[in-house]
């Protein structure tokens, strides 16, 4: 079978011939291409249901949840949320995150961010486990807040446990790193 | 800057306590980094054994300043 295209192109010089069985065989892919189109197209509209309750927001989309009245969780420890937090951000540490946020409204829109994003996509995985449908996620984290911060306490649903340095035998000295 | 920070650990081994975090994975590495209104990595903070803040040193330090901090701890 193969031979025939071969035969015909045999009069013509070599590069020719290569072509031809190049286009020949390039033509073998087109269904193979046109399934992987199709398979993409369905893992597409088969992944969007998952997502579509999750919205991730910006700086922007922040101050409007807040504007709107959207209960914004700050997912990071006591300590931190203590040291400043966005305005009108209630505490709950990833920790106690699963019970407390079962006992929200599901429907509501919930708005979550922690520190860099790390710990908030936690908490929408639950909240989506859930089956909270109008989840907002700030996936920068404080990190890339730009508006003013409030502190101490705020609406913490916590007690504080923020731990102060405390005198020690020897002086320490501290590094933060990352691994980028 | 980890050799730095590696060979000092060393040297000052019985005298500066060293606690390192990589605040990707460390919650109490961020918790702190909040506390000591740090908000660039790498920063060092040096503590005196009282408790109070002696230096904080943002980015890239040469060994020499390090050691300058180091020393200033009481």
């Amino acid at each position: 079978m193969s031979k025939a295209p071969q035969g015909k192109t045999n009069t013509k010089n070599t590069p020719s011939k290569s072509s031809a069985t190049s286009s020949a065989s390039l033509m073998k892919f087109v269904p193979w291409i046109a399934v992987a189109v199709v398979v993409v197209v369905v893992a597409i509209f088969a992944l969007k249901p998952a997502a579509a309750g999750t919205t991730v927001v910006d700086v922007k989309g922040v101050q409007k949840a807040a504007a709107d009245g959207v209960r914004i969780v700050d997912v990071r420890s006591v300590g931190e949320f203590e040291g400043g937090h966005i305005p009108g951000a209630q505490n709950v540490p990833l920790d106690q995150f699963q019970s407390v946020a079962s006992q929200w409204d599901k429907t509501a829109p919930v708005l979550v961010y922690c520190q860099t994003g790390a710990r908030s996509a936690e908490a929408v995985s639950m909240l989506e486990g859930l089956g909270f449908t109008k989840i907002r996620h700030f996936d920068k984290g404080i990190v890339a807040w730009t508006g003013t911060l409030e502190q101490g306490g705020g609406s913490s649903a916590a007690p504080s446990t923020a731990p102060a340095v405390k005198p020690s035998a020897t002086p320490v000295m501290y590094e933060f790193f990352t691994g980028w | 800057m980890k050799p730095v920070v590696d060979r000092l650990e060393q040297q000052y081994q019985g005298k500066v306590e060293f606690k390192l975090y990589d605040v990707d994975s460390s919650a109490e590495g961020n918790q702190l980094m909040t506390q000591f209104n740090a908000k660039y990595v790498p920063t060092f903070v040096f503590i005196n054994r009282d408790g109070s803040v002696s230096t904080q040193k943002v980015g890239e330090t040469s060994e020499a300043d390090m050691k300058k901090a180091l020393d200033a701890l009481k």
